[in-house]
């Protein structure tokens, strides 16, 4: 399964970027994370820039904000994310 | 909207807001040494000199000191724009501030006409400067959201009172001008602090931490939109209709239905905030929660007595009439909202700069434990402090309705336990940023 979803769209500001930050170096070649927000984490995208991660957000089906991220040096994550949210 | 100048480089310096959270719990401890110190007379008498510097001290030295901590923090990272040269604006601020409502505690204590127009000085340096600087960095964003707005109006209002503060000072320093209606213009100057100033940015505050930090729904969009800029727009009618009913020129009846029509502008605020704190999506126990419950039904008593004030000409004359509505709307409204305010953002901003260091030099490799929001302000110590609060809150308005050398004792005390506990809680939180920030840094030289 290439897709890692992590719904943190109940929790409260710190616990959603805690739960990513230790979620994404877990991510295998050609998986990429489905991160499920109530809005948009403005703050992480500085540390993924900085990490070496790459992401896309769109607005969700069942909540707002959805934030898809794979590791840079990782086309084939990227590839299965563009052919999800294509 | 500019995503990527929203980002985590933007938050300014941790000292920027917190120099002003760890000095606002100093002025409460303050006030409420005046208070044992005076005896009853300040709570039973709004024109008592003693009555006047505790208001200030509570509004400026507590209220005001937390909000130009907040607006500082909140502009670069909720609107994007950068305070220019932070460290030295929130310096020159934070010192204006401090010494300038020291002064004006100390002018109206011991009725000193010097001291006065030093405070008229520094505090008039303090808003024109913190206005100035807000209104540079928020006219270079070219996008408008509900924050911004009230913001906007917020520094208008606050424009306005500081034009009537001056006047009004002026006047008690014996600087010789002669104003019209002095008493008009000194409920003026009362109602545009406490709801231009103070409660219109608390609404726009409000519309940000209340849905990001309790998990609630969004207040609706068309109170976010409208409810701020007609309270100031009713405040402005209201102003310009109540000098011209003093002056005889219309029927008090027509300038009284502008207040009516604030009181129902912020009971709409308080019941949207009640109704979306109740339809929050994680039902877990949250002290900040009962922080902003008891500010908002607090809110709701202050608009009942104040409309039953200008209903009841009785009521109104009473001579603790004014100090009950005053202590309602700052002690059972301002106070808690702001209180609940520190116990999310401090912590919230000391993990956020804990995180950020730690992330710039030591990568993903965590090797230090940041602790989290609870563990930065635990929920035990909040809660206690929390009960404090509310049996001072509690024994205050008793001492008011029963003004005895023991009631304003008990009260005093209790609400200087308060503030003490409030202060502990948040120099608790900088001891803990300070251990753990110098332990990153000695990995790093590891």
């Amino acid at each position: 399964m290439s897709k890692q979803v992590l719904d943190v769209s109940q929790l409260e500001p710190c616990e959603p970027l805690e739960r990513v930050l230790a979620a994404i170096p877990k991510l295998q070649v050609g998986e990429y994370l489905c991160m499920l927000h109530r809005m948009e984490p403005l703050h992480l995208y500085p540390v993924l820039t900085r990490d070496g991660y790459s992401w896309l957000t769109r607005a969700g089906r069942d909540v707002p904000v959805e934030v898809y991220i794979w590791r840079s040096t990782d086309t084939q994550a990227e590839a299965a994310v563009h052919a999800e949210t294509k | 909207m500019n995503t990527a100048s929203l980002s985590l480089e933007q938050t300014p310096p941790l000292s920027v807001p917190l120099r002003f959270f760890l000095t606002a719990p100093l002025f409460g401890l303050l006030a409420s040494f005046l208070l044992l110190y005076e005896g009853p007379d300040l709570l039973i008498n709004r024109w008592h000199p003693a009555t006047l510097a505790f208001t200030h001290l509570l509004t400026l030295g507590f209220v005001t000191m937390v909000m130009f901590g907040a607006m500082l923090q909140l502009l670069p990272v909720l609107v994007g724009c950068s305070v220019p040269r932070p460290i030295l604006v929130s310096s020159i601020l934070h010192i204006l501030l401090s010494l300038g409502t020291l002064s004006l505690a100390g002018g109206f204590v011991m009725g000193n006409a010097w001291l006065m127009n030093v405070a008229l000085v520094l505090l008039g340096m303090s808003f024109i400067g913190f206005i100035i600087v807000i209104n540079y960095a928020l006219i270079r964003v070219k996008w408008r959201n509900s924050i911004m707005t009230a913001m906007h109006f917020a520094l208008g209002a606050l424009a306005v009172n500081v034009v009537l503060g001056i006047g009004l000072g002026m006047l008690f320093g014996g600087l010789g001008i002669i104003l019209p209606l002095p008493t008009v213009l000194i409920h003026l100057h009362f109602t545009w602090g406490l709801i231009g100033w103070i409660g219109l940015l608390v609404m726009g505050i409000a519309y940000q931490v209340v849905p990001m930090f309790q998990i609630t729904p969004q207040y609706p969009p068309l109170l976010t939109r409208w409810l701020v800029p007609l309270i100031f727009i009713f405040l402005l009618i209201w102003t310009v209709l109540d000098i011209l009913a003093h002056l005889n020129k219309v029927p008090f009846i027509i300038a009284q239905l502008f207040p009516g029509l604030i009181g129902l502008g912020l009971s709409a605020f308080a019941l949207t905030t009640l109704n979306i704190q109740a339809h929050r999506l994680r039902k877990l126990p949250d002290i900040t929660l009962n922080y902003w419950r008891v500010g908002m039904i607090g809110l709701l008593l202050s608009i009942i007595i104040w409309v039953a004030g200008l209903l009841s000409s009785d009521l109104a004359m009473k001579p603790f009439y004014p100090v009950l509505l005053g202590v309602f709307f700052i002690a059972g409204f301002v106070l808690p909202v702001i209180q609940g305010m520190l116990y999310k953002i401090i912590p919230f901003l000391i993990w956020l700069h804990l995180q950020n260091q730690q992330l710039n030099v030591l990568k993903v490799i965590s090797i230090v434990k940041i602790p989290n929001m609870k563990q930065i302000i635990p929920d035990r110590l909040a809660r206690r402090q929390f009960f404090v609060y509310l049996f001072a809150f509690g024994l205050t308005i008793g001492a008011i309705l029963l003004p005895t050398s023991f009631t304003y004792v008990l009260a005093g005390v209790v609400l200087a336990c308060s503030f003490l506990f409030l202060g502990y809680n948040i120099y608790r939180a900088l001891w803990l940023y300070q251990s753990v920030s110098q332990e990153i840094a000695n990995c790093n030289s590891l």
